[in-house]
């Protein structure tokens, strides 16, 4: 994604969505989140999924304000931040909230603003989205500067992913795309997927997506999950530890 | 299914895009009518010159002085209608997009 983003220039704004559900999306966020605050960046990750949250449990947070109450009551996000570790924030949202994952126009164009008057203060901004097309998918990816698309070597997620970012394309003029695969067996893998997909967003839609790195099926990020810490922090020689750094220093 | 997003406020998508048209080297002008109420915007490409400028607003006129003649013929369509072709469906993945996706598939895995 060319240049890494420091200190005082406005926060680089991230996207993170897959089409398919159950790919790697919070996973990645949250560790890459814990990968940039390691490399001193500061950091604010935004749960995406405004109806259906996952973060906080994810990282093991009990969480009574969130998101909601920004976007119903005009509540300051500020106030709603929680600290995983030096440099990382999470703003968390709600679960079961099906109104949260249909914003009216007039909301979204409040939390728009309201964030853009928020963020400030960090370098990077993550927005773990949540899975399928719907309104606040396309709505975060349209507001972030950077659409980080993730996906796995199976068919449904690649035709998801493929899907997702014809839609971003065609309807919001996104052009760049940064694809991470999940859950490979190898970097030969991870690399094919990746020039697989890419030679049909080539031929059908004239783009070029950038590569941002693969990571391997590990079982430390499914024990991560249930330990609700990232595992960068917790198993930080694995496997996917190893790749997320690599991917982090690419962002 | 998407949905595009419905609104019946005009002036909160002109702000919309006015807010997007910071991350591309565009210039967005607003239009206000009578009050400063918000009527539209002109989007500019960065770094056009004066008269490439005119030329292009020449053309707007133009076509607005010439909306009362078209209109009855054509229908009433706004002069600068959203064209037809970017329905709700020219999204869908198509057949061939996915042939191409699973030739790739099968490959691997053979
Ligand atoms: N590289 C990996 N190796 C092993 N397991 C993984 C890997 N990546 C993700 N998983 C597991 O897959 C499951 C789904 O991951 P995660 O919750 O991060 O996906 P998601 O895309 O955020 O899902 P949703 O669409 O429901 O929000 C989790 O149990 C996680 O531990
Ligand atoms: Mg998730």
């Amino acid at each position: 994604m060319n240049k890494s983003n420091t200190g005082n220039a406005s926060p680089k704004i991230i996207c993170i969505s897959s089409g398919k559900g159950g790919v790697g999306k919070t996973s990645i966020a949250i560790n890459l989140a814990a990968a940039l605050a390691k490399n001193s960046r500061k950091v604010l990750l935004i749960d995406g999924d405004l109806g259906l949250a996952n973060v906080d449990v994810a990282l093991g947070i009990n969480v009574r304000h969130t998101i909601r109450e920004t976007v119903e009551q005009g509540r300051d996000p500020l106030s709603l931040l929680i600290e995983i570790m030096p440099g990382f924030h999470v703003l968390p949202a709600s679960s079961g909230v099906p109104e949260m994952a249909n914003l009216s126009h007039e909301e979204q164009v409040f939390l728009a603003n309201t964030l853009e008057d928020t963020i400030d203060q960090f370098d990077y901004v993550l927005v773990d989205s949540a899975a399928g097309i719907g309104e606040s998918v396309l709505w975060f990816n349209d507001w972030s500067q950077e659409n980080i698309i993730i996906l796995s070597p199976d068919p449904t997620s690649m035709t998801d992913a493929y899907a997702l970012i014809k839609i971003l394309h065609s309807r919001y003029g996104k052009k760049r795309f940064n694809l991470v695969i999940n859950s490979v067996k190898s970097k030969k893998e991870g690399r094919e997927v990746f020039e697989g997909i890419k030679a049909v967003l080539k031929r059908f839609l004239k783009i070029e997506p950038d590569f941002l790195g693969s990571l391997p099926v590990d079982n430390h990020v499914v024990k991560a999950i249930r330990n609700q810490k990232p595992f960068l922090i917790t198993y930080p020689d694995s496997r996917a530890s190893i790749a997320i750094t690599e991917i982090a220093d690419r962002i | 299914m998407t949905s595009y997003i419905s609104c019946n406020d005009p002036e909160a998508f002109f702000r919309i895009i006015e807010k997007q048209a910071r991350h591309y080297p565009v210039e967005a002008t607003r239009i206000t009518g009578k009050e400063e109420n918000l009527c539209g915007l002109f989007l500019f490409r960065k770094g056009l010159s004066r008269p490439e400028r005119q030329k292009a607003l020449g053309r707007v006129l133009k076509m607005a002085a010439a909306e009362p003649e078209r209109a009855p013929e054509e229908g009433d369509d706004p002069i600068c209608h959203v064209p037809k072709t970017l329905g709700e469906d020219s999204c869908q993945v198509t057949t061939e997009e996915r042939a191409q996706l699973f030739s790739f598939l099968k490959r691997e895995s053979n």
